[in-house]
């Protein structure tokens, strides 16, 4: 395993789309933290902003999203939870997933897997060294992004590294880089693999879009299950509270609930509202929770993966 | 199956026992037993779809059998097959090679794989060398450029990485032209001869094959049908004498009881391993057997698989 490491680091060192995106990241983050930080410098001047809502509305308005929370927890889904994921990786994680693609891709179109069995590496440690490498390139895409936004935005006087900033790049590296990376992984070690698969997802750019299509599936869930939950079905709604898209939109409204204490009216006809879940006395159940469902999906997605490729006939 | 260790004594390294594979309802493989021993070259004949490749597949692990077994260097277990396979190089179809690297980046994964230390300090060098790429060590284009038979070259320098024990390649010669046929061959015969690495080889171009193969073994419709040394063989398809006489059982009779190897197709006996036509005229006008037609064929390795195929 520690040769298929290196072997696949140094192929990533060779591989040009990794550092062509790993460069337009960078270049996005600068972009956005020199809207941030304008944005604040303005705000000084109009509005009693607090420095994180500067960020985070800087922020996503460059993302192109919208934040206008509700307390219904469904509409928070709806409302905050797709567009944050699937707009969120639209534009961030998108590119780290076509790293990923052009990556693990090449060793199915090229049948250079062949070599690393013949060299005596196991498909447990092919599969697992894949995936660290994945998870390596998804980290390092959306942290070379935070990275530079929030040294440029420092520039114009935005606080550096607050606990929000860490907060949300934290969500935004556990979430969704790692999450999600390792549930693109199976479709794309499925998608690239000779079998019954390839005739639904022909090739690796398919797993692409059976990823967001599957995002949307497990949103959706959420909200058949939710709505159940509306019901006062309380183990219904417990078990809600373990679901990976209910995971995913919470986290993204914990950014606020944790941060923002005593606010609500953000201006600008902008409302946040606290959810009970995770205010004061809430907040380690809940990370508690979000960490365990997550732990349990990564080792699931993982097994799968693993199991998925141990049995498979490679090209 | 014939055996060979009559021919080749020695370990065996390879051994498939009963092994089939199934492909959504198509049998590629049924129930092919077969042992390869240490220091042969082996020609593996079969037509398009015979199973070649599948079993090549089978034999490096790309691909699980669907039932039956394969021991690698002794390997017991699943495990221990895929730890072995270390001492195993194959290149199936084409060379597996990472298009946007060079040909010594190609090389150095190979390298990092098989935890060759300091490649660069004249180990990737000799193995272009030895495949007659002096000048891909510093060549700056990726293996995209390359010509057919410069990957094809390429990839058995990286097969070569690692000093493997068995190379399996599978249609090695494909779409290239005579010069780098003949190139193929010799570099086959060297790594054979002088560094003792044990080779099988698909090929349809049976004619090259009888050119350096040792043994040969003929699979068709997914079956194993024939393991034969290329020195029975060469008596098999040796200079063969056709005559029809007057009385064919008669004259085969006296032929056998001559110690000709001789066998009666249709109308005409088939007289095989003739070295002089003129001892089998003798014997058969000593016994006063009319001659009513004689003549001598050249057999080949392709007249022997059609009939060893045709005949089964």
């Amino acid at each position: 395993m520690k040769r298929l490491l290196k072997l696949y680091f140094y192929r990533l060192l060779h591989e040009k789309a990794f550092w062509i995106i790993f460069g337009i990241l960078g270049l996005a983050g600068i972009v956005t933290g020199w809207v941030v930080g304008s944005a604040y410098v303005r705000s000084l001047d109009s509005h009693s902003y607090s420095l994180f809502d500067t960020y985070g509305l800087g922020y996503y308005t460059v993302m192109g999203l919208s934040f206008n929370f509700s307390a219904s927890s469904l509409a928070t889904i709806v409302n905050g939870g797709i567009p944050a994921i699937v707009g969120a990786y639209l534009q961030l994680g998108f590119w780290g997933l076509i790293v990923i693609t052009l990556f693990v891709g090449r060793e199915w179109k090229e049948k250079t897997f062949r070599n690393q069995i013949l060299a005596g590496q196991s498909r447990l440690s092919i599969y697992l060294s894949s995936l660290i490498v994945c998870l390596v390139i998804a980290v390092a895409n959306l942290l070379v992004f935070e990275a530079l936004m929030l040294v440029t935005g420092s520039l114009f006087g935005t606080p550096f590294f607050t606990a929000n900033e860490l907060s949300h790049t934290a969500n935004l590296v556990g979430k969704f880089a790692i999450s999600i990376t390792l549930l693109f992984l199976i479709y794309l070690m499925m998608a690239c693999a000779a079998t019954s698969w390839s005739y639904i997802i022909p090739n690796s750019w398919g797993a692409l879009g059976l990823f967001y299509a599957s995002c949307l599936a497990l949103l959706i869930s959420v909200i058949v299950v939710d709505d159940f939950a509306q019901s006062h079905l309380l183990p219904l709604y417990l078990l809600e509270n373990f679901l990976p898209g209910y995971q995913a939109a919470k986290l993204m409204v914990f950014d606020y609930d944790t941060a923002v204490t005593s606010y609500v009216d953000v201006g600008g006809g902008q409302y946040v509202y606290y959810q009970a879940v995770s205010t004061a006395g809430h907040a380690v159940p809940f990370i508690l929770t979000t960490i365990f469902s997550n732990l349990f999906y990564a080792a699931g997605m993982t097994f799968l993966g693993c199991l998925s490729f141990i049995k498979r006939d490679l090209k | 199956m014939s055996d060979l260790t009559k021919f080749f004594p020695g370990d065996v390294i390879v051994s498939a026992k009963h092994l089939s594979k199934q492909y959504r309802g198509c049998l590629a493989l049924n129930d092919v037993t077969l042992n390869i021993k240490k220091g042969q070259l082996i020609g593996l004949v079969g037509k398009n779809g015979a199973g070649k490749t599948t079993l090549i597949r089978l034999l490096t692990g790309v691909a699980r059998p669907t039932t039956g077994h394969i021991s690698v260097f002794g390997s017991k277990t699943q495990k221990e097959m895929e730890a072995n396979l270390s001492r195993v190089a194959a290149m199936i179809e084409q060379p597996a090679l990472y298009e946007n690297m060079t040909a010594t980046e190609n090389l150095m994964t190979a390298c990092i794989l098989n935890g060759v230390e300091d490649p660069m300090k004249g180990y990737i060098s000799d193995k272009f060398n030895f495949v007659g790429l002096p000048d891909s060590y510093l060549d700056k284009r990726p293996v995209k450029n390359y010509s057919l038979g410069m990957r094809q070259r390429v990839g058995i320098a990286m097969a070569m990485i690692g000093d493997p024990e068995l190379m399996i390649l599978d249609e090695p010669t494909n779409g290239l032209d005579p010069e780098g046929i003949r190139q193929i061959r010799e570099l086959l015969l060297k790594l054979n001869k002088e560094k003792g690495v044990t080779i099988i080889v698909s090929s349809h171009i049976l004619s090259e094959l009888s050119k350096f193969a040792s043994s040969y073994i003929f699979i068709d419709k997914g079956r194993f049908i024939e393991e034969i040394s290329a020195v029975e063989l060469e008596s098999k398809v040796g200079k063969v004498l056709i005559v029809k006489t007057g009385d064919n059982a008669k004259a085969q009779e006296i032929l056998l009881a001559a110690n000709f190897d001789s066998e009666i197709v249709k109308d005409s006996i088939y007289i095989h391993n003739i070295k002089e036509p003129a001892e089998v005229l003798n014997v058969l006008s000593k016994n006063a057997i009319t001659l009513l037609g004689l003549k001598e064929e050249e057999n080949s390795l392709e007249d022997y698989f059609v009939d060893v195929v045709g005949g089964k």
